[in-house]
């Protein structure tokens, strides 16, 4: 159970990720923690604390989110997409934050970096606050890296109330944000690759995933963030068209094709074929 | 004390060890009991007389400044081992809790996995047979304010055997075919244990480690000092009234220790895995009587109600949403229960087929974008006698196997089968012509024979083959064909870059990137050099070699040989 102490205090999260990365230290430049481990992986960094925290919690609650993130770095176990995807803790950043973003993105695209996962923790002392939240923010790099949009136009943020002793925690427990954008990487790049099939399947998971935001735990989306992730969404069905697209000129006879000539006008309303997929 | 028993164990060589431990438990005939042990890391033993084998490692600190066992994390790793021995109702179980030895290493997972996966296993207590159950518990620790969060991860194979599920038969509609469990292995959930009821779980622990002579308080205590970790072995005579018999094999005192329904309450709220493992022991013992080189033992009748009882109360103590693997598994296995128990003929096929359709339905729900589930509930809908099924429903379910897993052989032959099947029959419930079922499984069969091809082949006929790009430069050559120990996904070891040998690098490669062209080329398309240079690098413990001569797409659904 939560300390008495803490809640005399309250911890509130930056709404707005543009806001929470004016508020963090410096980072240091370099990719050792990236570069010391090939494939695909995700990125995430202890949490940032700003406002004032009570210091006796701090060490505490920093503690019990870096759980949170070991569990998401030991999702292996729970999941299984279609590569081995490692989670690394890298203090110095990879997307968030950077001012050169965009060439950041390509290097960290090429380094394999499917998305970059930072919370933020806003303490705001005294009797004023009634909650705390956590935000769990995503950076998909595939998604800037191919659109060359701004930086925050693939940053999908939620919160999560923290009334009740573990509330935060229990919200990192089998996230749909990460199967969704872990996917959405993986079809990104397998389309980069020319791989359709896996493209298809694996943007047709995010897709299934997105529709299913925020997890149960979260809290409602606040305007922006729910634009953030309508922008994804609009993302995802492009790139699933441009593998279907491709998949049907280029492989000849390949699953894409096998679908669309026996599912018919299905395919061609809803290729993923979840329309009834929740029953 | 165990302590005695330990000092004199630990005098012997091991041969000799095993020799006395050996003859102790000569007179333990496993097909009906249940026994406890505790071993070293290094050397797992298992019981080889039990249908089922559990082994449960130390459970740790996440923190390396922690790495020494608390008393809650002994604690709660004897008490685990006790209430799986306590409440087993299946009979032919081994319990068997592993400690750490001299190299504090010994005891990582994924050694251990590999240990007992690949390894003769042989021990005192026998060889377990191919065919038995092994299911690998493990766990980690961290505290935090007044709270303890405990988290536990689930490993379970069959001994040497195959942990498909055979569905229908030669003389029935599909044939003979087999689904797959959507995992093996995976990690459920953290639980957050109040210090109080810590408090409670080493009270628990206080009784559990004491034996008395008969079953009542009032009998003069023993303590065992189980915590210690020493080395005890022991066979469970019965349990009553909350009291558990052990039966020592060395000089320990033999008795009764305490594990109340009041403990038993308090460790499943606190960790509803133990009901996981309850459905799960059962599943494994009923394949394992009737799939294994075990001597015949007895179950008890209906098991597949016992193991969905247990893995339903599994479910409403988590939120299956937040748990979605292991609550779909759990979905599975009941399924997998009712259709085996079909196949032995100990239940109504009607009846079995009918319930496992209902958990497929439900696991479905769950995992909407898992092949395995949407193909195991398509099989057993087409599978069921009463033919009752939904040609539609199952196409749709098969096309979206397809879509998850769209170079899955699996998939592929199972939706093959179907439109063949439909092909074959005068009244087909699709709304094709029979002509436009063929030319579908014509399709299918296309479809299928890259990956068929390149499956067929075993490792002998690639190791050596160059990879090459599309524009058919070389980009390494096959130096072997791992599956890597925690999924058993297939991969090639591939060599990269060097020259004459010299500064090369090997990686592994997903077989699922490797494409087989009309020449027998191993082509992978879209990637360049640095892609592949950039492929994980290959570690020995975290893969292991396959049969050369056994076809790579057997090794797939395989989980250990």
């Amino acid at each position: 159970m939560r300390s008495p102490a803490f809640s005399t205090y309250t911890a509130l999260v930056a709404l707005l990720i543009a806001v929470a990365l004016s508020a963090l230290p410096g980072i240091a430049v370099g990719q050792s923690c990236i570069s010391d481990s090939v494939g695909k992986k995700v990125l995430f960094a202890r949490p940032t604390i700003t406002g004032a925290p009570p210091p006796g919690d701090v060490v505490s609650l920093m503690a019990e989110v870096q759980f949170a993130f070991e569990i998401e770095r030991e999702r292996r176990w729970i999941e299984q997409p279609t590569e081995p995807v490692a989670f690394l803790l890298c203090e110095e950043g990879g997307i968030l934050g950077r001012q050169q973003w965009l060439q950041r993105v390509r290097d960290l695209y090429y380094d394999g970096v499917l998305l970059e996962v930072r919370s933020v923790l806003r303490f705001e002392g005294g009797d004023l606050g009634t909650e705390a939240m956590l935000q769990y923010a995503l950076a998909p790099a595939g998604f800037f890296y191919t659109e060359g949009r701004a930086a925050t136009d693939g940053i999908y943020g939620a919160r999560v109330p923290t009334l009740k002793a573990g509330d935060y925690i229990a919200a990192f427990i089998n996230p749909l944000e990460i199967d969704a954008f872990i996917a959405l990487g993986l079809g990104v790049s397998y389309l980069d690759a020319r791989q359709y099939d896996l493209a298809f399947s694996n943007l047709c998971r995010a897709i299934m995933h997105l529709r299913l935001l925020p997890s149960p735990g979260f809290t409602a989306l606040l305007p922006p963030q729910q634009l953030a992730l309508d922008k994804l969404k609009d993302f995802v069905k492009s790139e699933l068209t441009r593998a279907i697209e491709a998949g049907l000129v280029e492989s000849d006879g390949g699953t894409i094709a096998f679908l669309a000539e026996t599912r018919g006008e299905e395919f061609a309303t809803d290729p993923c074929l979840i329309e009834d997929a929740d029953g | 004390m165990a302590d005695a028993f330990l000092s004199r164990v630990e005098l012997l060589d091991h041969s000799l060890r095993c020799a006395v431990l050996a003859l102790a438990f000569a007179i333990l005939d496993l097909s009906s009991a249940r026994a406890g042990l505790v071993a070293e890391c290094d050397e797992p033993m298992l019981f080889g007389g039990a249908a089922v084998n559990v082994v449960i490692l130390p459970y740790t600190y996440l923190e390396a400044r922690q790495a020494e066992l608390s008393e809650p994390a002994q604690t709660v790793a004897m008490l685990l081992k006790l209430d799986i021995l306590a409440t087993a109702r299946f009979g032919s179980l081994g319990v068997v809790r592993l400690k750490p030895s001299e190299d504090p290493k010994g005891c990582n997972p994924d050694l251990v996995l590999d240990r007992l996966r690949s390894g003769p296993l042989e021990g005192p207590f026998g060889t377990p047979a191919p065919g038995s159950g092994i299911v690998v518990l493990w766990g980690r620790f961290f505290e935090s304010g007044e709270s303890l969060y405990v988290q536990s991860y689930l490993s379970f194979f069959r001994h040497r055997a195959e942990e498909s599920i055979p569905i229908g038969s030669d003389s029935e509609r599909i044939g003979s075919v087999e689904a797959r469990f959507p995992s093996q292995q995976f990690a459920f959930a953290p639980r957050a244990i109040s210090f109080t009821a810590v408090e409670g779980l080493v009270g628990a622990f206080s009784q559990v480690n004491t034996v008395r002579q008969a079953p009542h308080y009032s009998a003069p205590p023993v303590d065992l000092d189980l915590g210690s970790g020493d080395l005890f072995a022991f066979s469970v005579q019965g349990a009553m009234g909350g009291w558990l018999e052990l039966r020592s094999f060395g000089p320990q005192p033999s008795g009764f220790v305490r594990l109340g329904a009041e403990t038993e309450w308090l460790l499943k709220q606190v960790f509803p895995e133990l009901f996981f493992i309850d459905g799960l022991i059962g599943y494994l013992t009923l394949r394992a009587r009737h799939d294994s080189e075990l001597p015949q033992f007895s179950m008890p009748d209906h098991a597949s109600t016992l193991i969905e009882k247990s893995l339903a109360s599994y479910r409403n103590v988590i939120e299956p949403s937040k748990e979605r693997l292991p609550a779909g598994l759990s979905y599975t296995i009941a399924a997998a229960a009712n259709v085996l128990e079909a196949r032995y003929g100990l239940d109504d096929p009607h009846e079995a087929y009918r319930a496992a359709r209902g958990k497929l339905a439900e696991a479905v729900l769950l995992l909407p974008d898992v092949n395995e589930v949407l193909t195991f509930s398509a099989l057993v809908d087409l599978a069921d006698p009463s033919g009752a099924y939904d040609a539609r429903a199952v196409e749709r379910l098969l096309s979206r196997a397809l879509v998850a897993a769209p170079r899955d052989a699996l998939a592929l032959s199972n939706l093959g089968r179907l439109y063949e099947e439909q092909a074959r029959q005068s009244d087909t419930v699709l709304p094709y012509s029979r002509g436009e079922l063929t030319a579908r499984a014509q399709a299918v069969a296309r479809l299928s024979t890259p990956a068929s091809r390149l499956y067929a082949m075993t490792p002998s006929d690639i190791i050596g083959l160059d990879i090459i790009n599309e524009r058919g430069e070389s980009m390494g050559v096959v130096d072997d064909v791992v599956t890597d120990v925690q999924r058993n996904n297939v991969y090639a070891l591939v060599s990269v870059g060097g020259f004459l040998g010299i500064g090369a690098r090997e990686i592994v490669l997903p077989f699922e990137q490797i494409q087989v062209t009309s020449e027998n080329e191993l082509l992978i398309a879209g990637m360049t050099y640095n892609d592949l240079s950039q492929l994980p690098e290959y570690e020995a413990s975290s893969y292991r070699s396959v049969d050369p001569n056994r076809p790579i797409g057997r090794e797939r659904s395989r989980q250990q040989d």
